[in-house]
Formats: structure tokens, C-alpha cells, sequence
């Protein structure tokens, strides 16, 4: 029944590397957060690639609102690498508590992430950001409810190798 | 003066949101495609913001009246200008559509920032110009950088 574990290899290594399942969560975390924020552009009638456009904006200026997939693709591999980068960060910081804790912290952590984002971040690198993320403070402040929320995941993805591997087996 | 700015508001988004749909359907350039389609949604939802605000303030927008002999002057030429892109299509219209929006919003930021400038402090009105106008910076330099790219 050994196989099971084997079936699974890449989360039974999430055990031994704590860090590994905060990149993890980050990155699911992202993706929750991009895909309701690109739902929410399209409803308010900005267009559901905007969000993707905002974060390439960063490197290519406003010239990333005209620009092709080439664009899009950039801005997506932006997000979910800060995403999973956050969430590593979170991992360090809160070590394997409990789901609610998690939780809990996530929320903090993505009002500072906010606080961050807003104040300090953007303005300085990414103003093309800054002026419209401002027309929508509400739901910008939403999004990053949302990921640091999602962040209860990373004690969750932590255990979970733990209990597959012992359930099946009878390990220890 | 509130009721004057946000007709002026409103005309100059309707301007915008035609001319954008101009360049969706005239130009042949996907990039001044986009840039039209982005004119479109930024003064859709400029005008929305717009709209309800007069409507908090419970201000009916009107067509504004043009005091001045030179606001009379440019609202003609906005008005003809609009009209021959109507009679262009491809490189011939990008090469009048893109100049025409870099002056076109120069002009609407002055007129907007003359605005702020004007009203208090705590206005409803200049807090909304002051969210709009680094969004008419952006499709402006929009603009520039596209006709510099030789579109």
C-alpha cells in the first residue's frame, strides 16, 4: 500500500520543505485572486484582461494597456510569481499553525500587503496601477482580502503529505 | 459651476467613446484598435462616474454653454475632426486619429486641471477630477507613444 505515497510524490516532499507549501499556497492564492479580479474588470466594464495589463505595466509603462498575449503573459507570470514569493514569506512568518490561525493571519497579512501595495509599492513603480486601482479602491482592497484568505492553505497543503502518507501505509 | 464642469465632463466622454469606436472599426492597426477599444471603456466608465455624481448632487447634464469665442473655436474643429476620421480608414486614419488624441486630451487636462484649480478643496466634483485626470495622462501618452512607433 506503499504506493500510495509514490502516487503523490510531490506533496510528500511538501513535508520536509515547510517553505515549499507556502510557495504552493501563494500560487493557488494568486490564482483565486487574478481570476476574480479579471471577472470583476469585466463586469465594471474595464475589460477582463485589465488586471494582467495593470501588473505588466510595471515593466512596459502604459503602453502595456495596447499591447498583445505577449502582454498578458507577462503579467500573469508577475502575479503568480509575487503571489508564490508572498506566500513563502507567509509561511516563515506563521510556521505550521491551525487552519483558522492561518486564516486569521492571511487576512492581516493581505491587509499589509494592501497597505504596502498602495502606499509605497505602486506609486513608485507602477503608477499606470496606482491611478486606476484608485477608481475601484473598494474591491481593490477585496482582492487582497481574498489571497491573504486563501493563505489558510498553507498549514493545510503542509499536513496533507503527513496524513497521506500515514492513512494508507499504517506508518508509525 | 459643478453642473457646467460635469456637462463638459459628460460631452467630452461621449466625444471620446465615438471617436474610440471609430478607431475600433477604421483603423487596421490591432495596436490603435486596442487603443481605441481602450478610449471606449476608460470614458465609459469616466462618464459613469460622471453621470451618478451629478445625479448625488442632483445636477441634470446639459449641453454646456461655450462662453468663450476660442472654447467655441475648438468644439467646431473637435467637430470636424471627428467628421473626416468618419471618411478615413487604415494608415490614413490613424495618421489624423492619433495626433488628433494627443491634442485632444492635452486640451481636456487643461481644461479639467483649470477646473480643479477653481473649486474647493472638499468638492465632490474636484475629487473626481482629480481621479480622472491621470487617466486622461495615461490614453494621452498612450497616444504619443503610438504615433512615435510610427502607427
Amino acid at each position: 500500500m506503499g504506493t500510495y505515497t509514490h502516487a503523490h510524490p510531490g506533496l510528500a516532499g511538501i513535508r520536509h520543505r515547510p517553505y515549499a507549501a507556502g510557495a504552493l499556497a501563494g500560487l493557488i492564492a494568486g490564482i483565486v485572486m487574478i481570476v476574480i479580479s479579471m471577472i470583476v474588470a469585466a463586469g465594471t466594464g474595464a475589460g477582463a484582461t485589465m488586471p494582467l495589463r495593470l501588473i505588466a505595466a510595471a515593466l512596459f509603462g502604459v503602453d502595456a494597456l495596447v499591447g498583445g498575449m505577449g502582454i498578458l503573459l507577462v503579467g500573469l507570470i508577475m502575479h503568480l510569481a509575487f503571489s508564490a514569493v508572498a506566500g513563502v514569506v507567509f509561511a516563515g512568518i506563521v510556521g505550521n499553525v491551525r487552519t483558522g490561525v492561518a486564516f486569521g493571519a492571511g487576512i492581516v497579512y493581505g491587509i499589509i500587503i494592501w497597505a504596502v501595495n498602495t502606499l509605497g509599492i505602486l506609486p513608485a513603480t507602477d503608477p499606470t496601477m496606482s491611478a486606476r486601482s484608485a477608481l475601484m479602491p473598494g474591491w481593490w482592497f477585496v482582492f487582497h482580502l481574498i489571497y491573504g484568505g486563501m493563505l489558510f492553505l498553507v498549514p493545510v497543503l503542509h499536513r496533507a503529505p503527513t496524513v497521506l502518507h500515514r492513512a494508507p501505509t499504517g506508518e508509525r | 459651476m459643478d453642473q457646467q464642469i460635469l456637462s463638459k465632463m459628460h460631452q467630452l466622454n461621449q466625444m471620446e467613446i465615438n471617436v474610440g469606436k471609430l478607431a475600433e472599426q477604421k483603423s487596421d492597426d490591432p495596436e490603435v484598435k486596442r487603443y481605441g477599444h481602450r478610449l471606449v471603456r476608460d470614458h465609459q466608465m469616466g462618464d459613469r462616474k460622471v453621470t451618478m455624481l451629478a445625479k448625488q448632487l442632483n445636477l441634470s447634464l446639459m449641453t454646456p454653454q461655450l462662453q468663450m469665442p476660442e472654447e467655441q473655436q475648438k468644439m467646431q474643429m473637435q467637430m470636424q475632426m471627428v467628421d473626416k476620421l468618419k471618411t478615413l480608414s487604415g494608415k490614413d486614419f490613424d495618421n489624423s486619429f492619433l495626433p488628433a488624441m494627443v491634442q485632444g486630451h492635452a486640451e481636456a487636462i487643461s481644461m479639467l486641471k483649470d477646473a480643479e484649480g477653481k473649486l474647493p478643496e472638499q468638492s465632490p466634483v474636484r475629487m473626481l477630477i482629480s481621479k480622472l485626470l491621470p487617466i486622461l495622462q495615461q490614453d494621452q501618452q498612450l497616444a504619443e507613444d503610438l504615433q512615435k512607433q510610427g502607427k
